[in-house]
């Protein structure tokens, strides 16, 4: 016999329940919950059972997208990092990037509330990707096409480009 | 101008797309509040990556936006990272404690270094087109030309304030 006797008793992996602003439950492996800080930070202080972490601020919607890229960047961390070991040339960096850009590309409200999920979450790579992303958004921009795309309503007194 | 992005996103989100449909449906009213209760700090976060033209449009967008775009900080980063980073490497305390005596790093641009910039932005398409790149490697001369214009300016507008007395 060999010694993988049994490989349908492997201990199941250790999961975390997240609930979102509006109640839905979204069950997620603890690794990838880590992928926030703050997660991270409740985690350690706790050190036990409580594995349900309420996330008043989280709507469903966003909480889907932002499960959905940290697991990617978990299993993607993974990857690059196996290729790594075994030497193997990837271009795993550059795919991510690419999954990345892609991640980011939605509307502007969802954009905002990606935005303010991962500064919420602590999640320091998606918010640098949303932060870098708005950027990109205003850059070259009038104030009155900035104002427009991202629904702000001028309140300044005077508008200097309003005459151009 | 946003609908074409907004397909890529029900796709992301399939199964919900019920629900998904509810929230598109409340986004019209949902839309007028948008970026604007974007924090100072993530406000602050962004305008760090904008070039000077960008961050003098943004300062004119709104109060909130005006204020954070008016930091002194954003300003000295885009001077010391455009600009002055190969002739003041080696010393950049000594620039900032210049600059912020004469007026700071906004006046720099305003005053000096905007009049210097205007043939790469006065084509009139230029507010409509993404801006022209900046260019990035500055020549020593002209970092000591803005700075002279600098202090040029700031000797000027003592010289009323010597006068008063007589």
């Amino acid at each position: 016999m060999k010694d993988s006797f049994n490989p349908s008793i492997e201990p199941p992996k250790k999961t975390v329940t997240l609930v979102s602003s509006d109640g839905y439950d979204f069950e997620v492996e603890e690794e990838v919950a880590l992928e926030s800080q703050v997660i991270k930070d409740g985690f350690e202080d706790k050190a036990v059972d409580d594995r349900e972490y309420l996330l008043f601020n989280v709507h469903s919607d966003t909480l889907e997208l932002i499960i959905k890229y940290c697991e990617k960047h978990v299993s993607s961390r993974k990857s690059i990092s196996a290729a790594a070991a075994s030497s193997s040339s990837s271009n795993g960096e550059e795919a991510l990037k690419e999954w990345d850009e892609h991640f980011i590309s939605v509307d502007t409200n969802t954009l905002y509330d990606i935005l303010m999920a991962a500064d919420y979450l602590n999640i320091k790579s998606l918010l640098d990707l949303a932060i870098q992303k708005v950027a990109d958004t205003i850059h070259g921009r009038s104030p009155e096409q900035i104002r427009k795309k991202f629904n702000i309503e001028n309140d300044s007194i005077i508008d200097p480009w309003a005459s151009e | 101008m946003k609908r074409p992005l907004e397909e890529h996103q029900t796709v992301v989100i399939d199964n919900k797309s019920k629900k998904k449909m509810k929230t598109d449906e409340q986004g019209g009213c949902e839309q007028a509040t948008v970026f604007t209760n974007l924090g100072e700090d993530l406000l602050f976060e962004v305008l760090k990556h904008a070039d000077p033209k960008t961050l003098a449009s943004a300062a004119c967008v709104s109060k909130q936006w005006s204020k954070t775009a008016q930091d002194e900080r954003l300003w000295e980063m885009i001077y010391t990272r455009h600009w002055a980073s190969k002739t003041f490497n080696s010393n950049p305390k000594k620039l900032r404690s210049m600059v912020l005596n004469m007026g700071g790093f906004r006046r720099i641009y305003s005053q000096s270094l905007w009049p210097l910039l205007k043939p790469f932005y006065s084509s009139p398409s230029s507010s409509l087109s993404p801006a022209p790149k900046m260019p990035t490697h500055w020549g020593k001369d002209e970092v000591h030309l803005s700075l002279s214009l600098l202090s040029i300016r700031y000797f000027q507008n003592m010289n009323p304030i010597i006068k008063r007395p007589n």
